[in-house]
């Protein structure tokens, strides 16, 4: 819910595209004539000037702040809807109109919700930095509302299979905040001290730093993360709340995709139990991976951890049957056994004593089964599994260790760090050599090879190219064959249940399911050896689809693969970021570490990891930590993973205020395309503020069927008798108004308070529920004086210069959209007054305090605001046939209303100017014009919505009746004027009133005008004007208008002299005196002739004369405060 | 609430309420209720003695009053109607607070409040031009009053109240005396003491005497009526120990007219006088102005049809209630002014310059109201030879 209804699917609504003062001048006139509008640009804000145009010099320096009002009273106009970062896709011709499709891009902070309480800023770990993702409105926007610079995905995450979010760990640790950073590694990882050791990090080889030195060391800050843990023995940051479920899944196998799978659906709420053939569990990461680059602590520690989170664990359980474990009772099984058979070469003497396989080497091994290797050991196959055979072979004894493989160096599968550490380590390397056969008598003695190369073309298997017949012998004591894995399933029993594929891997759907109901796998038992990552990702997938099987739980961890989101490009890298080499890490000596399995890294320093982290480029801007999000909680305004969205919009015209052509979809046709152009901001900014009435006049001639008038609604509130039962409510501001002490001695302050019947804390005044619970708290208990506390100055219904969104946003909630009764509300601005950052909490109380006692007195004093309304009945009388009088009359009469228009007209008293009466009246006008050929006025009397001319038409005095009077030829612009109107001009300032005169409802056409825009234009800007007065059929007084005591009003005429609006009169009383009296529709409410009283005979509804004697007289002292 | 009771018994023996006959000769001759208002001395007495309970009619009529006396000149039983208005006011407030409502939101009652502040700083002697002869110390000191005030506040109707006090100088100069001014004299504080503020009219009071006091001064000579009624009968009332000589300067001037020290070049015009209730009424100085201007030759006074103990009262006193009641006063007071075919009203009182200024001036049908207003002491000082 926000304070006005978002754009579903297809409306009808003028479409308004481009930012700039023109757009601006433009979207208001159309708005408060009552038409729709779709406000589209692709601009962050509304103001942004044009692509292309630069701020002049000449312009005033406070123009932002004169165009906040406007700003304002346009984007939140209930017949606005405003979209930025939104760009026309597509315009087509439709009927009379077109058909326009919007897009607008995701918009990360909703401006309808943000509070710009600034505690997302606080806690972004990239607030510091060059380039902070988070960022306030720029300066001409009157909002608080943030904006989030979210580019596209950064690389690293992307490349991750499992789709860990490197960019936000590696922020926060540049930061210093590990405990957070090791947080955001688990929630996709709950393996961080594993994957900080052996993961393949493909998010390395993605890493943009790339481009600039050498890649980030994100897998050593991951380890240093989980280490730092570990060291300080800090408990983990707790993982989010999980739901409870009912249902059992058995996982096969406890290697990282089953681990991964348990955790996920665990943390789903599932009841998991992980049943592992072996004696402990860890599947190939205790099998196959040696302890000197995974320790064991580590290893049981992660397991542990997840057996601590609620998952059980059943070791040296082989599984025969998934059906067995589904008739036991669990509802789905996940198969996730892994590939621990060794290929073999197939080559004469593998069957040798002394031939090993790698996996049943290295579990010997792992496992402590007892292994030993021969003096000269020479390994087979280029992969990780390899280096580890080799490096093992090392610890074991072995004097001199070869691998042999088929690949270059540069094409070995094993990572160059593997290749490099084992080569330190002594092993030797015999590369572009494939194995023929080995050769011996009792055992193994020689390896006998060939140069080759492997051969890959299309649609064929790689096969080994022998390159010369060149026969050598490598001696080997023993021989490790590792050459790649396959699953051990076709012997077990799951192989007799489930369909396998090829090369004995488990048959899977796209749903992960095998193929009895409710068994699934995952991992390298489905997809044949990879990585741990991507074991774990395979793991997390499975994991979806069982608790979508059972849950019907859909996309609880969305697929990883390939997700990017954000807008626009990565931050580029800026030529002034210096190169620097990546960290180091510590290892221990070659010649130390290759005589035992102790660990051969040490990992990074805190220092390195926080040195290393701050290296990142920082791809996509915001990093998505989400730790701004946890704060906006309760607010909702930051939704990191919002989409766009597209408006189709039926619109009969559309205003161009961007430069540029619409991009048509067919033909073009710009019959009812009304440029604002760029140009016209080149002179002075008057140009095209009237450009942008002169596009909105044009545009209501066919818009005008938009409109659906309603009668504003007015009930007249009863003030006077009632007991007074007040309520005090206190912003906390998404609790950064005050600290929480400081807001509940507030509160208690206010208990203190006679009267006050309820006190509550509002989260957030401007939000929606905010307001929801004001309502509902003001209807239940029945308050009738209600005070805020917030950011919100005044209750009223306008927007100052110092206005901004949140403000306006909180009155809309509470008085249009929830109903509340306006004139019972006394606002206290905390927010402005406060101060928190002095950390002053008695300091803050006593400001607080003396707001207090402000608005209890002043809401003693609250009144009725006035709510009359006045029907209007559409006739314009427009006086002057000019180019610009014909092209509004006709304007005006396709917009429907009723124009009478006198070709030639002079005041009493004077002549006809020559160059007027040589004027021919226009010809061919609509028939529905009343035309009169030639008029002397007589003068003009009455207001807006009422006005009575007295016209002299061949010889006879008539009356006609207006509700809009338009002077258009320029001798008739005396019949506007008043003498020493001043301040005047400063009213008007800021509404950008071009035609506006002192009397509201008369308009006069002025030279300069014509300079700006030509004769047809102005008619059709004028016309835009006078409509919004016009044809809105109603008028409402204005809230402030004042009241006169005739017992006290000595008739004195002062107010009537101040008053520039001819808003006050005097009335004759029977004994010859004079009372003055207030002509409520010309009244704006300024309050002139309330000061200038002597006798204090008007008065206001609101901050009255009355209140002001009060605080004068010093009575501002309320007994309890 | 037994304190109130007592307090109010003892005002109403006092002003001798109890006395009242009900005649009601008082009302009618009430101009609030000739304006129109709903407004009856005789009813507020009643309602006090006999239905105490009215509270809201008591208060508000309290609050009404314009205390110009007129009530009591007609009253057969002797009854202090303006003593009574000012102790109730002064009782109401100490109770309720100060209520009335205040003309012109209150500034000038906030003004002369400013002046109780005892660090005060003021500039009030700028008005003084170089012919003026002034001590810089002596016995004698001329109490100058608000004028230099009013003629800020009131620069939208130009009255020119400082020309009174210019020209009470001259005069005095023009009898060989040379008055001391002090710089930091304060608001006699008249309007406070008869809108109910009695701790800070007490305060004035006791400020302007230790400036007295400090300079040596033991006499103190002023030309507006109000600051003369508060110097010499409330002051002493406030400061007990106060042996201040108060001089009213008519007094001074009728007594050198009379012996032939001072005389008047001649002037033909035909003039009325309004008779300020607080020169007339409350200090009985009815004759000694109309001496004074029977002793400018061809200056002829004409009399308004109520004058001397009847005179119409300005409108308004103190700043309070000025209302649509209080211009109608004032309309009819000016059109008896022009029924006299007098050209020019003199008055001795800056209110009353101020009050019928203000009327005259209004910017809407305030023209056919115009006449010229003087000061006494404006004519006297420009006809001295």
């Amino acid at each position: 819910m926000s304070a006005r209804a978002k754009p579903a699917g297809d409306r009808r609504a003028v479409l308004v595209a481009g930012s700039g003062y023109g757009a601006l001048k433009a979207a208001e006139d159309l708005s408060h004539a009552g038409i729709p509008v779709v406000w589209a640009t692709e601009a962050q804000h509304f103001l942004e000037l044009p692509p292309g145009v630069e701020p002049r010099p000449e312009w005033p320096s406070d123009l932002n702040f004169q165009f906040r009002p406007l700003y304002l009273r346009v984007t939140r106009h209930p017949l606005v809807t405003p979209l930025t970062q939104a760009r026309v896709l597509s315009l087509a011709k439709n009927g009379d109109g077109y058909c326009a499709v919007v897009e607008q891009d995701p918009l990360y902070v909703d401006y309808d919700l943000c509070t710009g309480c600034g505690r997302c800023m606080e806690v972004c770990p990239l607030g510091e930095g060059d380039h902070p993702p988070l960022s306030r409105s720029p300066a001409f926007c009157p909002s608080r509302s943030l904006l989030l610079d979210k580019r596209q995905t950064s690389p690293c995450r992307q490349a991750c299979p499992l789709g860990v979010n490197a960019q936000a760990y590696l922020a926060l640790t540049a930061a210093g905040r590990f405990q957070e950073a090791l947080a955001v590694v688990r929630r996709d990882n709950p393996l961080p001290g594993v994957c900080g050791r052996i993961c393949s990090h493909p998010c390395e080889q993605a890493c943009r730093r790339n481009e600039l030195d050498e890649p980030l060391a994100i897998r050593g800050v991951k380890r240093f993360l989980f280490d730092y843990e570990a060291e300080q023995a800090a408990a983990s940051l707790p993982l989010p709340a999980k739901p409870t479920r009912g249902q059992k899944v058995a996982v096969v196998g406890s290697g990282p995709a089953g681990l991964s799978a348990a955790h996920f659906l665990n943390q789903d709420g599932f009841q998991v139990t992980v049943l592992e053939a072996l004696a402990e569990p860890g599947g190939m990461l205790r099998a196959g991976i040696n302890a000197f680059r995974l320790p064991r602590p580590v290893l049981d520690a992660e397991i542990q951890a997840l057996a601590d989170s609620g998952i059980s664990f059943q070791t040296g359980a082989r599984v025969d049957s998934a059906q067995a474990l589904l008739a036991q009772g669990y509802d789905a099984v996940l198969v996730a056994t892994g590939t621990h058979r060794d290929l073999s070469l197939n080559l004469p003497g593998e069957d040798l004593p002394g031939v090993r396989h790698c996996v049943d080497f290295l579990r010997q091994v792992n496992l402590g089964e007892g292994a030993s290797v021969g003096a000269r050991t020479v390994v087979i196959g280029g992969g990780n599994s390899a280096m580890d055979a080799a490096r093992t072979a090392l610890r074991l004894g072995a004097l001199e260790v070869t691998v042999l493989a088929i690949e270059t160096e540069d094409q070995l599968p094993a990572a160059p760090q593997e290749v490099a550490e084992a080569r330190e380590e002594g092993v030797r390397f015999k590369l572009g050599f494939a194995p023929v056969e080995m050769t011996g008598r009792d055992g193994v003695a020689e390896v006998l090879h060939r140069a080759a190369h492997w051969e890959t073309g299309q649609g064929r298997p790689p096969r080994i190219v022998f390159d010369d017949d060149d026969i050598q012998g490598t001696e080997a004591d023993t021989v490790v064959v590792a050459i790649s894995q396959r699953p051990d399933l076709d012997e077990g029993g799951l192989g007799r249940e489930l369909e396998l594929g090829p090369g004995g891997r488990l048959k899977v759907d796209a749903e992960q399911a095998a193929s009895v109901p409710g068994v699934f796998g995952a991992g390298d038992c489905v997809d044949g050896p990879s990585t741990v990552i991507q074991a774990m990702a395979a793991g997390r997938r499975a994991a979806a689809r069982i608790a979508k099987y059972l849950a019907g739980n859909h996309a609880l961890w969305p697929d990883q693969d390939g997700v990017a989101r954000g807008v626009g490009e990565h931050l580029p890298i800026g030529e002034d970021r210096p190169q620097e080499p990546r960290q180091r890490m510590a290892q221990r000596q070659p010649k130390t570490r290759r005589r035992d399995f102790e660990q051969v890294e040490l990992g990074f320093t805190a220092s390195q990891a926080m040195a290393e982290a701050a290296r990142c480029l920082q791809c996509a801007s915001c990093c998505e930590c989400l730790a701004c999000a946890e704060v906006c909680d309760q607010v909702g305004a930051i939704g990191h993973a919002r989409t766009g969205r597209q408006v189709e919009i039926d619109t009969p015209a559309v205003i161009w205020a961007q430069g540029g052509s619409p991009p048509w979809q067919g033909a073009a046709d710009g019959g009812r395309v009304f440029p604002v152009e760029p140009q016209s901001y080149s002179a002075d900014l008057m140009d095209a503020l009237m450009m942008g009435s002169a596009a909105a006049g044009l545009a209501m001639e066919s818009a005008a069927q938009l409109r659906a008038p309603k009668a504003p609604q007015e009930i007249e509130p009863a003030f006077s008798g009632e007991p007074l039962r007040m309520g005090v409510f206190v912003c906390t501001c998404n609790q950064t108004m005050a600290p929480a002490p400081v807001l509940e001695r507030i509160l208690d302050l206010a208990g203190q308070v006679p009267g006050v019947a309820h006190r509550a804390l509002v989260f957030s005044v401007c939000h929606p529920q905010g307001a929801e619970q004001i309502a509902a708290a003001v209807r239940e208990r029945g308050l009738n004086r209600v005070i805020l506390a917030s950011c919100v100055c005044c209750p009223l219904n306008f927007q100052c210069i110092s206005c901004n969104d949140q403000r306006t946003r909180a009155r809309l909630h509470l008085f249009e959209r929830l109903g509340l009764e306006r004139s019972r509300f006394e606002t206290i601005n905390l927010r402005d007054h406060l101060h928190p950052a002095s950390g002053d909490e008695d300091e803050m109380f006593r400001r607080a305090r003396d707001l207090l006692r402000g608005a209890f007195i002043r809401s003693q004093h609250l009144a009725p605001l006035r709510r009359g309304v006045s029907q209007m009945d559409r006739r314009v009388l427009i006086l002057g046939g000019s180019q610009v009088g014909v092209s509004a009359a006709r304007n005006l009469a396709m917009q429907g209303l009723k124009v009478r228009l006198a070709h030639h007209a002079w005041p009493s008293g004077e002549e006809l100017p020559a160059v007027i009466a040589a004027r021919r009246p226009a010809q061919g006008l609509e028939p529905d014009i009343t035309q009169v050929e030639a008029a002397e006025i007589g003068g003009i009397e009455g207001h807006l919505g009422d006005f009575t001319v007295k016209a002299k038409v061949d010889g006879r005095w008539r009356s006609w009746k207006a509700d809009v009077v338009c002077l258009t030829d320029e001798n008739l612009i005396g019949l506007s004027m008043y003498a020493g109107r001043a301040g005047l001009k400063k009213f008007y300032r800021y509404d950008f009133a071009f035609f506006n005169t002192p009397q509201i409802g008369i308009y006069r056409v002025m030279p300069v005008t014509l300079k700006r825009v030509d004769a047809f234009q102005a008619g059709a800007a004028l016309a835009g004007e006078v409509a919004t007065a016009a044809a809105k059929a109603y008028i409402q007084d204005h809230q402030l208008s004042p009241e006169v005591d005739p017992d006290r009003c000595r008739g004195c005429g002062r107010c009537v002299e101040i008053c520039p609006f001819e808003a006050v009169g005097l009335k004759e009383n029977p004994d010859g005196s004079f009372t003055s009296v207030v002509y409520r529709h010309n009244c704006v409410g300024c309050g002139g002739c309330v000061g200038r009283c002597p006798v204090t005979a008007m008065d206001v509804p609101y901050f009255s004369n009355r209140l002001l004697q009060e605080m004068v007289a010093g009575r501002m002292k309320s007994e309890a405060c | 609430m037994k304190q109130t009771s007592e307090r109010i018994r003892r005002i109403i023996e006092d002003s001798s309420l109890h006395l009242c006959l009900e005649c009601g000769k008082c009302s009618a001759s009430c101009p609030r209720l000739v304006a129109g208002r709903q407004y009856s001395p005789r009813l507020v007495a009643q309602k006090l003695m006999f239905h105490p309970e009215d509270a809201a009619y008591i208060n508000n009529a309290v609050w009404e009053c314009l205390t110009c006396g007129i009530c009591e000149e007609r009253c057969p039983s002797g009854v202090q109607f303006c003593r009574f208005i000012l102790e109730m006011r002064e009782a109401l407030a100490e109770e309720q607070g100060l209520l009335g409502y205040r003309a012109h939101d209150g500034a000038l009652h906030s003004w002369m409040r400013i002046m109780t502040a005892p660090e005060l700083s003021q500039n009030r002697l700028e008005w003084l031009t170089p012919d003026l002869k002034v001590a810089q110390r002596g016995e004698v000191a001329f109490f100058t009053g608000c004028s230099p005030y009013f003629d800020v506040f009131f620069n939208n109707i130009q009255v020119d109240t400082l020309s009174l006090a210019r020209d009470s100088i001259r005069l005095l100069n023009r009898l060989g005396r040379e008055p001391v001014l002090l710089g930091n004299e304060r608001c006699c504080g008249h309007d406070l003491l008869w809108t109910g503020d009695r701790e800070n009219f007490e305060t004035l009071c006791r400020l302007n005497y230790q400036e007295f006091r400090d300079h040596g001064v033991k006499e103190v000579i002023t030309s507006c009526p109000e600051c003369y009624l508060v110097l010499s009968q409330y002051l002493p009332k406030a400061v007990p120990e106060s042996r201040l000589k108060v001089t009213l300067l008519i007094d001074l001037l009728a007594a050198e007219a009379q012996a032939g020290r001072i005389t008047f070049k001649p002037l033909e015009r035909r003039a009325t006088y309004q008779d300020p209730c607080r020169l007339g009424r409350m200090a009985g100085r009815y004759e000694e102005p109309r001496g004074l201007m029977a002793k400018v030759p061809g200056l002829e006074l004409k009399e308004m049809e109520f004058s001397r103990q009847g005179a119409l009262c300005c409108g308004n006193s103190s700043f309070v209630n000025c209302d649509a009641f209080s211009k109608r006063i004032q309309v009819e007071r000016l059109r008896q002014a022009q029924a006299t075919g007098a050209d020019l009203l003199v008055t001795a009182c800056p209110k009353c310059l101020i009050h019928t200024t203000c009327a005259m001036r209004d910017p809407v049908k305030g023209g056919s109201l115009a006449m010229e207003v003087r000061g006494l002491v404006n004519i006297l000082a420009d006809q001295m030879e």
